[in-house]
Formats: C-alpha cells, structure tokens, sequence
C-alpha cells in the first residue's frame, strides 16, 4: 500500500483553553491514528517548538519540514489582531511523515488562537502544554520581534528564542541583535548566522594552507553581492561582522563602511544584483589584497553549493545548511552560546545601518 | 566524536605569518561548528572494478560530497586489472553512484567528484602500472596526501603494498611539506577483513605491511565499527549517567550477542568455504562489539585511549583449552530447509561447496571476562547464515531482584530485565521490565521501552563506510583495528579452531531457517538461561 510522504490527522474543534482536554484529544488523535490497522504509526517528540503567527498566516509547510528533521510537540500561537474578549481557544491536530518501511512518524500541534486581551495568559498556556524534560524552542516567524513582549515572562521556560533577522524589519533586527548580545533569558539567537556557516567555511577553507593564510593581513577589499537588499543586509553584516571580529579590523566610527586592519585600511563595498529565483541572498564575496590576486565565492543558484575561484582553478562547496527547517533543527538542540556569533553581532549591529543608507 | 591526529607536526612551510595569536594560523577556522573538514588528498582505490568500490566506496565518497565533508580539491584514482579508460571508470561510478548512494545523483556534485577521477590499468604485479600511478600522483600537489584502499582479496595485500614502497608511493609519517592545505603530506592504507586467516598469518601481514607503512598509518577497517548504533553504544555507556554504574557483573546476569544471517553463502563459496563464520564473524565484527560493551571508560576519547582500553578485554578473555572448546562452544552446518517461505539448499549443496566441507555456518561460545568489572558475568555470542531472520542485536540481562514480593500476593515472578541494542535492522535500543496489568488481581507483565533511530530522527544516518572514509582522511584511526587488537583476537580464535582440529569435530547440521543447533539451546539451558528471542 502506498502511504503518502505526508499525512494530517484530523484538525480538532476550537474550545476554551484546557489543558486536560486538550490532552485528551491528543490521546483520542492518536488513538483514531492507527485505527485503519494499514501501516505503523509512531508518535514521536524530541523537543518543544513554539511558534507565535500573525492570525491566520499559513505555517503548515514550516510545520512539516521541521517535524520530518525532528520529530517535535509544536505549540502554535496564532495572536489576532481583533478579536473578541474571551478565553485563549485551543485545537489538536498531527503531521505524520513517511519513513522508510511505510511507517509514519507523527508529531502532533497544539494550536492556540488568542486576540489582544489576553496576551498576559499565553506564557502560562505555553508552560502548561510542553512536554517536560525536552528542549523548548520559541520561533519567532514573520512577526515583528518587538512585539512580542509576553517572551520575557517565559523566563526559564524556554531554553532558546530563535529570530530570523532576514524576515524582519531593520530596526526590528538591531533589537533582536541587542537582546541577543545583552544575555538576558530566554537566550536568543539568529537564524540568518546559522545559515552562514556554508560561506563562513567556504571563507575559511581558502586560508587553510599555511602559504595562504598569511594573506588574511593583507586584505584590502572585500566586496559582497547580495540580491534583494532588505532581506540579505543582515545577513552580510554578519558576515562582514565575522570576519573583522577573527581578524581584528576596526570599523570606522562614520561615514561609509569601512575597516581598519593592523597592516591598513580594509575597504567594503555592497552591491544589489538582480533578483533570481535563487533564494540565496549573499550571491559573491570577492577578496583583494595587496600584491596578491583577488579570490571570488560565487554561489551557484542551480546547485546548492558555492564555486570557489583562486586564481587555481574553480572548485565548488557544497552546502549543508540552506533549509531554514535544517537551520532551525540545528539550533534546536544547541544551546551553548557561539562566541563567534555575539562578536561578529556586535560588530554587524554598528554597521548595519550604514550599510542600508547604502554608505 | 573528537578528532584526535595520529599523525601531527608544524605541517608545510609557513612562507608568511598568518594573523597572531590563532592556532593552526587560519584565524577564520576558529569556532566553525560540527565541522570536521578534510584536507584536499588523493584516494587511490585497489580493485576499483570490484562490488566494494562499486555498491559502497564510490557512493560513500559521493555522499561525503554531497554534505560537503569532502575537501572540494578531492581527487579519485581507481586501480584495477580491466582495460577501462579514465571516461569508461567514471561513467561507470556515476551509473553505480545512481543506484548506490544515499543521495540523489546532483550533476554538480557529480561532476566536482569525476572532474579529476582517473584510473590506472593493470595488475597488482604491474610494476609499470604503479609507475603510471605514481606519475598521476606526482602530476598534483593532491598526489602528496594520499589514501590507499585495498578493496581486493586478502591474497592481493602484500602484492600492493610491496609495490607500492617500490614505486615510492608511501611517504613516512610526519614526513612534512610537499602537500596543499593546512595538513602536511602523508600517505594512509586502509585494509579490509580478512586480516590473516590465523594469529601466525596475522602476524606475518602485519610485520610486511609494517616494512612499508608504519602502524598509524594502517587502518584495518571492519565496517560494523562505522555503523551509528555501534558508535552509539559507547555515547549509551558513557555519556548517560544511569546505565554505567549497571554495567558490571553485579548487576548484569549475563550478556548476549547475536549476528544473524538470514541468507546463505550464495556466490561467496570460494572465499567462504574453509574460512567460516569463526573467521568470517567472531574474530573481527563479534570481537569489536564484545570488546564496546565490556571496555572501561577511557581517559578521553581518542583513537589511542580507546583502542587501549578495547585491547586491555582481549587481554582478559582467557584462550579456550580443548576442553572447553568441547563443552562452550557449538559449530554447526546449514542443512536443506526453508527460508522466507522456500525451500533453500543447505550449504554442501551450494554452487562451489565441496560436498564434504565441514565450514561453520553458525557458531555460538560462552565467554569470560576475567576482570573486576566482568568476572562471573558470561558472555554468549552466537552468529550464523540461514537463521531465521537478519538481525545483529547485543542484550545485556540484569539480574532479578534478590526477593520476590510479589509471589506470596500470586503474582508471577517477573522476568529479568533486558536492555537491548539493535544494530541491525531497526536500529536502536529496548528495556524491557515488568509492570503490574491493569485490574485487581497482582499480575506483572513485561513491557517493553522502545528507542528507534529511524523515528526520532529525521535525518539517514550516514552509511559505515562514509563515516570509516571520512575518518581516515582526516586521520582519525578511533574507528579501525589495531595491531595488537588483532593479534589478541585471533588467539582467542585460534584457541576454537585448535579445540576442534584437536577433536576432529564436525560442526552439528541445523535446517536452514532455523536458530541453529540444539546443542547452542543447550549452551544455555545448562546455565539455567536462554537465548533472547528475536
């Protein structure tokens, strides 16, 4: 019998915010699960994912790809702008995926739809609903991030508030980053760092050989190009951020980016090519230096990987992390903080604005 | 899992200083997560015609390629005796990559892995075709870090490696500069079981293969040790807090270990024949497991700190006496019977069986382990071909509580605890303990606690040989036998064929799907213990 890769299970009735009910719908959804007797269903949690949306925005596909990483109890938060006082209302549905053996491996969510009156009563819904001893993970999805002001009260609750800078707006960004650097809990981190970590390798691979890495002290340009600018000047903040934090340049207080290393001035320059359907938003990193040809970083919008040009021939490096759902299933067993990511932060957060002015 | 250099020094020259204050003088590596990245090098496949490279080599390399764990600069020579072309080799890895690999075929992968693929035909006893080899090599700085795999017969392993030091392709360890990439040169060889076919074979392997390379830079590789619940068994040990103070003779009654076969000896007769499951199995995959569950913690987690600690249980296994080869060990012979629902031959009836072979087809012993930790706790192994089902499972059987409460309320006296690694297939790990039945009466049931990788994670573990590949190229040995491990194995084995040669014993006939020989039950009856049923 052919069992589709992905299956839903019954969408439960919204009713007033319980928690023994809502258990027990589970339980019954699972029970209903493997009824038919057809193919081996496992019900399966290995952490907690928290998701507040904007009313009725579609986060099934999000649902569905971190689920098959890693199968999870999710707590969907729809937050309404109107909507009339009254209880927190609260549905049960699952995602099943298909394994190998036609078995399905199925997660279940717990949907809690809310308007503005009772945002106060969310945190204690959401400590009520997750599965004990299991890592907790707030994702903060196409909302803007200062909004969310009932996260502090989570407090302990939560091991990790995971953002993504590229979905938000520049000034929501700079307070994502400020909260991330300043410590307080629920620690945060960036989604767009994670998803760096191909073209942070592609970049330090280059410079392994003990010939070549000498040429890090005489970098004098580093020009980046990037496609649709609102979404990519995080990311290439951080990326700019990252590589003066490991070789200790210092940005200019004013005026268009620039850096300062040891041996002289380091040069910046950002450039918007035009859009693809390649989702990738940093498109080249190319490295100039003084008395040395210049090296190219192209990423190849076909092949999910990054060509490599060192004046040697061009090689490519394949990409392990572009799904956001493989980014966001990265961060959500790993919560040691990344000092890499707070100093490149830091440095991304000084010129962030001053990359969007086009400086 | 730490990846711990064998081989170590400054690397190449250093013509310019890199950026102050760095380790390794790239400051942009420091931090970079989960990645183990490996240097560009040179893999040169022997028997580059044969299945091995075909169905896993290939693939596997193509896989590491794929998640980007290979050095972009990788470089592939396959070595084998068929008149192929560069282009012929490559279309026909590319069509076994297809069907092999975990991964869909990625033309741009692809392509980046076949860019500079090339083969060399000749025969193992070619000096001319090492000189080409060693031109290929020499024509790119790659050629300065090498990996040699011997994917041949063990009968083809001194023939190459001799050849190998004659053409001058082995550099020394810690030989230095030459090489591209942040490592210095070196040349590694990985040699597939069987090595040796006895202790005295072994040895002799080991002291010709050690005229050439020197021991780290041999990793005799035994694929079961690549497998994740292998691996996992160790993290299951060491890095849980519950489960270690359990692991000792106190509380574990004892332990068993079952490969089972479910096919016969099919098309492998003339390798098979004469070697057995003995030398087939117990010496090196049975061996390896046996020694993960019984080690004690190492200091750290290193290839020599392991390896030590796996070396220190084959040192306390004492070699059977004849006499008790007689009385702990059964060998038996599949006879004609069913599997799957068909009737199957039994194994002097197979294609290339002499008619009166008496090769083991299944083996089960009862072994000891004479140390603090282990001693009165046995250890049953068992392996064999046409058993019931394909299946390679470690169960660690607790012992029962010392009272029985419950049996003056009527209540049955549990069964023992049951801790169950599956390595294959449905990997993952079972307890099994007993629990009171719903209802009014005292009844207590076994229930079992169920971890399966396949559900809880959603990503395919990577398959053995990705992972043994990817750690020889980064030079991490953890993983792969070493000399003196070997050599103790095969005493132990030499001690059972001996007992046997010594006896003139016959293995016993089993039908084919069955679970083997009564007397393997009997093993275990005699002890007031059974084989856990799977």
């Amino acid at each position: 019998m052919n069992v589709p890769d992905i299956v839903h299970l019954g969408e439960g009735t919204p009713r007033g915010f319980d928690v023994a009910a809502i258990e027990n719908d589970i339980r019954s959804l699972w029970k209903s699960a493997g009824e038919d007797g057809a193919h081996a269903v496992s019900r399966a949690c290995l952490a907690n994912l928290i998701v507040p949306v904007a009313g009725d925005a579609d986060v099934q596909d999000l649902v569905e790809d971190v689920t098959r990483l890693q199968p999870s109890r999710v707590i969907i938060v729809r937050l309404h702008a109107t909507r009339a006082p009254g209880p927190i209302q609260a549905y049960v549905s699952g995602t099943c995926t298909r394994r190998p053996g036609e078995a399905l491996v199925c997660s279940e969510s717990i949907t809690l739809e809310t308007g503005p009156s009772n945002r106060s009563a969310i945190p204690g819904a959401i400590r009520s609903l997750v599965v004990g001893n299991l890592p907790r993970t707030l994702l903060v999805e196409n909302l803007p991030f200062t909004g969310l002001d009932w996260i502090p009260a989570l407090g302990r609750s939560l091991d990790t508030v995971l953002a993504d800078a590229a979905t938000l707006e520049p000034a929501e960004v700079l307070a994502l980053w400020r909260r991330c650097l300043a410590g307080d809990r629920p620690p945060c981190r960036d989604l767009v760092w994670t998803r760096l970590v191909d073209w942070r390798r592609a970049l330090a691979m280059v410079f392994d050989p003990p010939g070549e890495a000498g040429l890090l002290r005489r970098i004098r340009r580093v020009e980046v190009e990037i496609a649709d600018p609102p979404t990519a000047l995080p990311g290439t903040a951080l990326l700019l951020g990252w590589l003066a934090a490991r070789l200790g340049w210092k940005a200019t207080p004013e005026g268009p980016v620039r850096f300062t290393a040891a041996d002289g001035p380091v040069e910046i320059r950002v450039r918007a090519v035009p859009p693809s359907r390649d989702p990738a938003r940093i498109r080249s990193v190319t490295v100039s230096f003084d008395g040395a040809a210049p090296k190219r970083w192209r990423r190849l919008s076909t092949q999910r990987a990054i060509e490599i040009e060192t004046g040697h021939g061009a090689r490519r490096l394949n990409q392990s992390k572009t799904s956001r759902a493989s980014a966001i299933v990265t961060e959500l067993h790993h919560h040691h903080g990344d000092p890499n990511a707070g100093a490149a932060m830091r440095v991304a957060a000084a010129i962030l604005e001053r990359l969007e002015a086009g400086e | 899992m730490r990846n711990d250099r064998v081989e170590s020094g400054s690397g190449g020259r250093e013509t310019e200083a890199a950026v102050p204050g760095t380790p390794g003088g790239n400051p942009l590596r420091e931090g970079l997560p989960g990645t183990r990245d490996a240097a560009p090098c040179t893999v040169v496949i022997f028997g580059a015609s044969g299945d091995l490279t075909r169905r896993k080599l290939v693939p596997a390399l193509y896989d590491l390629a794929w998640d980007g764990l290979l050095h972009p600069d990788t470089r592939l020579i396959g070595f084998a005796r068929r008149p192929w072309s560069d282009e012929a080799f490559r279309d026909l890895m590319r069509e076994s990559t297809a069907t092999h690999a975990r991964r869909d075929l990625d033309p741009g992968v692809w392509d980046q892995l076949a860019d500079d693929m090339g083969y060399v035909a000749g025969t193992f006893e070619d000096g001319e075709a090492y000189a080409k080899l060693a031109e290929r090599l020499a024509a790119s700085p790659l050629g300065a870090r090498c990996l040699f795999y011997l994917a041949t017969p063990p009968t083809a392993f001194e023939t190459i490696v001799e050849n190998l030091g004659k053409a001058g392709l082995v550099r020394p360890p810690r030989s230095g500069g030459g090489a591209v990439g942040p490592e210095p040169a070196w040349s590694r060889v990985i040699i597939e079981k069987p090595f040796g076919h006895d202790r005295a074979s072994a040895r002799e392997l080991n002291d010709f293969l050690h005229g050439v390379f020197h021991e780290e830079q041999i990793y005799r590789i035994d694929h079961y040790l690549g497998k994740e619940t292998v691996q996992n068994l160790l993290v299951f040990r060491l890095g849980n807090g519950i489960f270690e103070p359990l692991w000792n003779s106190r509380y574990v009654d004892h332990v068993q270990i079952t490969v089972a076969e479910s096919l016969g000896v099919g098309t492998r007769a003339g390798f098979y024949d004469g070697v057995g499951v003995l030398r087939d199995m117990l010496q090196n995959h049975m061996m390896q497991l046996l020694t993960l569950v019984c080690m004690e913690p190492p200091a750290c987690f290193n290839a020599k700190a392991v390896r030590d600690e796996k070396v220190k249980v084959l040192q306390a296994i004492p070699p059977f006496t004849p006499e008790e080869v007689a009385a702990r060990v059964v060998h038996g012979q599949y006879a004609r019977g069913t599997a799957a629902g068909e009737p199957v031959p039994g194994y002097r009836e197979e294609e290339g069986v002499p008619e009166d072979s008496r090769t083991d087809t299944y083996l089960a012993a009862k072994f000891t382990v004479e140390n603090w930790r282990w001693s009165g706790t046995p250890f049953y192994l068992r392996s064999g071909k046409r058993l019931p089902k394909r299946a390679t499972e470690i169960s660690i059987v607790f012992k029962q509580p010392p009272v029985s409460i419950f049996g003056a309320a009527g209540a049955s006296r549990p069964r023992s605890n049951v801790l169950s690694l599956r390595v294959q297939p449905e990997e993952g790990i079972s307890l099994s303990f007993g629990s009171k039945s719903p209802g009014q009466s005292l009844h207590i049931d076994d229930v079992r606690m169920d971890f399966l990788y396949s559900t809880s994670f959603g990503q395919d573990p990577p398959e053995a040989y990705e992972r043994l590949l990817l750690d020889a190229i980064l030079g991490d040995s953890t993983l792969f036998a070493r000399e003196d491990e070997v050599d103790l194995a095969w005493r132990l084995i030499d001690a059972v064929a001996d007992g046997w040669r010594a006896a003139d014993a016959a293995p016993e006939p089993y039908e084919a799907g069955s679970w083997g020989p009564e007397a393997a039950n009997l093993l275990l009856e005699r002890d007031g213990r059974a084989w856990v049923r799977l």
